[in-house]
């Protein structure tokens, strides 16, 4: 639901996999005698290599660009999270539904649907459409027929309620919540 | 952007992971490390104590290996190599989660695996005349495997329970219950 570029943590973790692979084999096979005797025709190592002091400036500063773009590029990772489910202007005037309503109205139906432990619904802002998703959490043992038919019904109400139909994702799922919630004894 | 096309967009990108946290977790020790040369650079160049070692011994001693640098660069140059092949198949590899798409009327559906094995195992539970506990199932793609310990002196109908198997998830609609094997344990339990 996330903004993220996908493609590009692919491609990112991909070259940084190859250079690390390069590096690993440049240090691992380099410090070997065998190898550095094959290579000695070819490539010549110098007994001694100075350091200059500007090298060490630079190195820093290649470290320190290093680091700004690694924290840039995790802290802009997720994001396009929104608490506002449907916008409407019309001229001067402006219609805002906070997520907290399509909350409500998506607990009100689903309580008392016995399969159902809980719901958590979060807006996302997609390619500049407000999508919601919906996550409901099933009940150990439950059936995923009858709750999918609870919140085709809760989807109902919510398209009455906001007077239109916003994109949304449905996601029945198990997880801690239902862990620790009692199982179905008697159908 | 159409609605029906966001919903699969969403659908789509439910059903696979971002690769986020990987990302997160790899520039953060590519940023530690990128620190650690950078300090001991700049403790270099005003003249301090090295942390574990500057850049001038770290070359020195590349160019003519003792033993134990060997095999420190040995574990490293290991360590590098296995963290890349890692990360190359989290780049390349599908990364799927555990979780299928469901076609509906209104809404992109995903349902966790989880999630269809208990809707099976439910069915099962409810044709054999047994209680929950009894049966477990597992699910992998449209392949539904249920597995039914009856109750001692009571006979499970194996067929009856497949098709109430298939009949459940073929209302999930798309291939769900199109494969279903049910296996009934030889030895009840007690009721």
């Amino acid at each position: 639901m996330t903004t993220t570029n996908r493609g590009f943590n692919r491609v990112l973790l991909f070259l940084i996999g190859l250079i690390s692979i390069i590096t690993g084999v440049t240090i691992g096979a380099g410090v070997l005698q065998p190898v550095r005797d094959a290579l000695q025709p070819s490539l010549t190592l110098p007994e001694q290599v100075t350091v200059p002091d500007q090298a060490l400036w630079i190195i820093a500063g290649v470290c320190a660009v290093v680091i700004v773009l690694a924290l840039i590029i995790v802290f802009t990772r997720g994001g396009g999270g929104t608490s506002v489910a449907v916008r409407e202007r019309t001229g001067e005037d402006q219609v805002t539904v906070n997520v907290a309503l399509v909350r409500d109205v998506i607990d009100h139906e689903l309580t008392g649907i016995h399969d159902i432990v809980g719901s958590k619904v979060d807006t996302y802002l997609v390619q500049k459409t407000r999508a919601a998703r919906i996550k409901v959490h099933v009940r150990r043992g439950g059936d995923a027929v009858t709750v999918l038919d609870a919140v085709d019904r809760a989807l109902t109400t919510l398209d009455q309620t906001l007077g239109r139909k916003i994109p949304v994702l449905v996601h029945l799922t198990g997880g801690t919540r239902t862990a620790l919630a009692r199982t179905t004894r008697v159908q | 952007m159409s609605t029906e096309q966001l919903e699969k967009r969403l659908r789509r990108r439910s059903i696979h992971r971002s690769r986020s946290t990987a990302v997160a977790i790899t520039l953060v020790v590519v940023a530690l490390v990128a620190a650690w040369i950078g300090t001991e650079a700049v403790l270099k160049a005003i003249g301090q104590r090295p942390l574990l070692a500057d850049p001038q011994t770290v070359a020195d001693t590349a160019l003519n290996p003792d033993a134990a640098f060997t095999t420190i660069a040995e574990v490293i140059a290991a360590a590098l190599v296995i963290l890349g092949i890692i990360l190359i198949v989290l780049a390349l590899g599908p990364g799927r989660q555990p979780r299928s798409g469901i076609d509906r009327d209104r809404g992109a559906v995903v349902i966790d695996t989880r999630i269809l094995a208990s809707t099976a195992a439910n069915a099962a539970a409810l044709a054999a005349g047994v209680p929950e506990a009894n049966t477990s199932a597992s699910a992998r793609g449209h392949r539904t495997q249920v597995h039914v310990v009856p109750l001692s002196g009571i006979p499970v109908d194996t067929h009856a329970v497949e098709h109430a198997v298939q009949d459940r998830l073929s209302r999930l609609g798309g291939k769900h219950g199109s494969s279903v094997q049910v296996t009934v344990e030889q030895k009840g339990t007690l009721a």
